[in-house]
């Protein structure tokens, strides 16, 4: 077990999102806004973070691993500044990559230099991207100032999205900093409405869908006729992708709206991912701050160096196939040690090279013009949209499922069942994702002035006062534990 | 402060928001009256002088609790739930005679679980030949009304006479604090008005279909029901012994009452057993739950031991039965605290092994095949 997330001695940390959570930042944010001066908030807001990741244990020797990285990222950053001493500045974005995977034990570090005491490791994933962006962005000089200690220390461990991301920008956070957004009653208004939708989702519609997919698991080896075992097979692979959505972009949206409340705005996350109409875009949708940094720190210097090498022009878009190969080989990598994970790892990376692939091939061979006539063809569209959500399920299986259990999913339903589980996900995700687009153009059309309906204070008002009140009845009816974020594990 | 928001909007979005909160109140409502029927009232009954109504005679009515399934209710030829005809007893029957309120009754549970059929139908398969129960448990059968309900049952001629209760037959046990009925009240001070408004408004709310239905949902949860069943105060304190004033005055009336009915029956040569049934926390907590300070669930059945003795009555206590199941809080319909469909028959079950392992009550020599309690643990 790589590192603990709570104390052995029993202390509970604070779950985002949770009631507690929430009440934890109600009080905060009165406390950061009782004082306009920036050095309060600075100061306040380095104080709730300073307790929100002490409610992971009470033993200081806990937090030692962790309280290394933070130093090690902040003297590399600040050593190798604005381009100075290259081999310094590539020996430490090396050990920086190198401490944190040690501390997050991947298989390839050998086991005896593990650190033999539980440690705290909480958000550290997401803690590393920040350091590792702070440090090539400060070595090629695109921060303007020293970073110094209270905004290094509230850039990285800033509570609201410790756990789970998103990952924000160096650059971005410190203009909030400087910036003193405004906190008005509209804008409160807003990040409460971000709270309550975001917790209906992680609460309720996330704990249902995970509950329908164990169901289906749970019935998965009773006699089924051949038709209910399609259907057990289509509710096992389809409800996860749209159970891990909901239950992400819930969290997102909880955070995002706290961290309105102290002044921040923390960058979107997903932007209705599912209608993508294929699987470069689909990326550009889901868990974005995480592609995007790959995007900046990986894919880019991967084709500039590219470039530099190759010089036949008609190269170049190929070029672009591998090195999206490579950066979302590492997006699947990122999530885990074990070989699920690689294999999910080259799935991704495999599915999205393919796709550039298939547009570089279309492009030559249609031309520019008519692949474009083609992609906008509203039938081809939906039959895009209905692969890009198949494939993603399809590739989930190795994100929350293991070889043993594929297998017994295998053994069980058979390949010629799995086939049709496939084409039924395939036919039924076109068609309802294609019903989904319909239906909320039709409900966009709706207006008033110019504003759709949907989108007045009014109705939302109306939506968000239901939610609270089926979110509340439920919790209190069912007693339910805080709702878990499949992305804290990683 | 307000930017951009227009003033109207300062009211007109909290009533947007109450108005949402009425219309999901008055949506619940309906829906859960839809999905979750109830049918309380017995179109069988009928006044009777003597213990305030009787069931009419072969008459037969259809009702539903919220919380359990539709029940078909079939009255023999004396009113009571039985498919036995209350004559006289057939040659080589034994007749059990249950009395007794609403958990004799079977309230709201269908016939073949309810608690009589399955005490007649164990004790049949104990002792290899047939007996029947004449059930005249009906809801409200307790206190002084057991009285009347004693003799008619002796009538019967049975071999036994078994009497259900529960903690909830004990509350009413108070007897002179029921207001007479011609007895008009005083007009009511502006205070108690109010106070009197509140109560109805809060009376309201509790009886509502939505309430129900989400306590229903609640109290599933033993971690929730029996906390809050514990502060309810009077009538959860038989639950802490030394007994309040309240509960040693009921049981003194309940003394006495057990008296009259055990002379009753002694005259007529007649075994009577008294049975226990306990409330729904009271067996979570004796099945292992954490039992707060000050609570012990097993001091009634103790305090109802001592009565019995005293009058030399059977006793058969079925919380040693319910307390042995894994989740035994789930025999019970939960907000309306009767035992379920599950809950009878496993009672009913105890009792009859109770009643044939006396050896010189009317079952002795009844060694039969032990009925099978479902989903009983070894």
């Amino acid at each position: 077990m790589p590192g603990h997330e709570a104390d052995p001695r029993g202390n509970e940390p604070i779950i985002v999102p949770s009631v507690p959570f929430l009440g934890f930042a109600v009080v905060a944010a009165v406390v950061f806004n009782l004082g306009a001066a920036s050095w309060w908030r600075r100061l306040v807001l380095l104080a709730v973070n300073v307790v929100f990741l002490a409610s992971f244990s009470h033993d200081i020797a806990a937090f030692l691993p962790f309280i290394g990285f933070l130093a090690l990222g902040f003297v590399a950053q600040r050593l190798t500044r604005g381009g100075s001493a290259p081999l310094l500045y590539l020996c430490l974005v090396v050990l920086t990559l190198v401490a944190f995977f040690w501390l997050k034990r991947y298989s390839f570090i050998p086991s005896a230099t593990y650190l033999p005491f539980p440690y705290v490791l909480v958000g550290l994933s997401y803690v590393f991207f920040r350091v590792l962006h702070l440090i090539i962005d400060s070595h090629q000089g695109a921060i303007d100032k020293p970073v110094g200690p209270l905004s290094y220390l509230n850039y990285v461990l800033n509570f609201t999205s410790l756990t789970s991301g998103p990952i924000q920008r160096y650059q971005d956070y410190h203009r909030m900093e400087t910036e003193r957004l405004p906190l008005d009653l509209v804008v409160a208004g807003g990040a409460l409405e971000r709270i309550v939708i975001g917790y209906f989702k992680v609460a309720i519609v996330s704990m249902v869908l995970s509950m329908a997919q164990h169901d289906a698991i749970d019935t998965l080896g009773a006699v089924q006729t051949e038709g209910d075992r399609i259907w057990t097979g289509v509710r096992i692979a389809a409800i996860y992708p749209i159970y891990l959505y909901f239950n992400f972009s819930g969290y997102t949206d909880v955070v995002i709206g706290v961290a309105r409340f102290f002044r921040i705005v923390l960058p979107e996350n997903f932007d209705r991912p599912f209608a993508s109409e294929n699987v470069i875009t689909f990326w550009g949708r889901w868990h974005m701050t995480l592609s995007g940094w790959l995007k900046t720190y990986v894919y880019n210097p991967l084709m500039v160096a590219g470039m530099t090498r190759v010089t036949a022009p008609a190269l170049a878009p190929y070029l672009a196939v591998g090195a999206f190969f490579v950066t979302f080989f590492l997006v699947g990598l990122w999530h885990g040690q074990t070989s699920e994970f690689m294999f999910f790892g080259l799935l991704t990376g495999g599915g999205v090279a393919i796709n550039k692939l298939y547009q570089v091939v279309m492009q030559q061979r249609m031309g520019r013009k008519q692949y474009r006539a083609l992609a906008a063809n509203p039938l081809y569209g939906a039959g895009c949209r209905g692969l890009n959500f198949t494939w993603f399920a399809f590739t989930l299986f190795w994100f929350w499922s293991g070889w043993t259990q594929m297998g017994i999913f295998a053994h069980t339903l058979g390949p010629a069942t799995i086939a049709l589980v496939w084409f039924a996900i395939l036919a039924g995700s076109i068609i309802v994702l294609a019903v989904m687009e319909a239906l909320r153009d039709a409900i966009l059309k709706v207006k008033v002035g110019d504003d759709a309906v949907v989108r007045s204070r009014y109705v939302r008002t109306a939506w968000n006062t239901a939610l609270v009140m089926v979110t509340v009845a439920v919790i209190v009816l069912l007693d339910s534990p805080a709702p878990d974020i499949v992305y804290k594990t990683f | 402060m307000f930017a951009g928001l227009p003033g109207r909007d300062l009211w007109l979005l909290p009533l947007i928001s109450l108005a949402t909160i009425v219309l999901l109140l008055a949506g619940s409502e309906v829906v859960t009256r839809v999905v979750w029927p109830e049918q309380a009232f017995n179109s069988c009954r009928m006044t009777d002088p003597q213990v305030g109504y009787r069931y009419r005679a072969n008459c037969a009515s259809t009702t539903k609790t919220v919380e359990g399934p539709w029940v078909t209710n079939d009255y023999n030829g004396c009113g009571y739930r039985s498919v036995a005809p209350c004559g006289r007893v057939p040659a080589g029957t034994r007749r059990v005679a249950l009395i007794g309120a609403s958990l004799s009754e079977g309230y709201m549970v269908e016939y073949p679980n309810s608690i009589g059929t399955r005490l007649g139908a164990d004790l049949t398969q104990l002792c290899g030949a047939p007996v029947e129960v004449q059930n005249l448990g009906a809801m409200g059968y307790s206190g002084h009304l057991l009285v009347p309900r004693m003799k008619e049952a002796l009538k019967l001629r049975p071999d036994a006479v078994v009497l259900v209760q529960a903690p909830f037959d004990l509350e009413g046990e108070l007897g002179d604090t029921v207001p007479l009925p011609e007895a008009k009240p005083a007009a009511e001070p502006p205070a108690a008005a109010v106070e009197s408004l509140q109560h109805r408004v809060f009376e309201t709310l509790k009886s509502s279909r939505t309430v129900t239905v989400a306590q229903h949902f609640l109290f599933q949860n033993p971690s929730i029901y029996i906390p809050l069943y514990l502060r309810y105060g009077d009538k959860a304190d038989f639950l802490r012994p030394p007994f309040s004033p309240n509960w040693q005055a009921r049981l003194q009336t309940f003394d006495a009452l057990i008296g009259e009915l055990a002379d009753a029956a002694h005259q007529a040569g007649v075994p009577f057993t008294l049975v226990f049934v306990p409330q729904e926390a009271q067996v979570a907590l004796m099945a292992g739950r954490p039992v707060p300070p000050g609570v012990d669930p097993a001091a009634l059945p103790a305090a109802l031991r001592a009565i019995t003795a005293r009058h030399d009555v059977g006793f058969v206590d079925t919380s040693v039965a319910l307390r042995m199941q894994q989740t035994p809080e789930r025999l019970y319909y939960q907000v309306d605290g009767h035992l379920s469909g599950q809950g009878q028959p496993l009672a009913a079950s105890y009792i009859a092994e109770q009643l044939a392992a006396n050896p010189d009550g009317p079952f002795a020599g009844c060694r039969g095949t032990k009925p099978t309690r479902v989903g009983m643990n070894p």
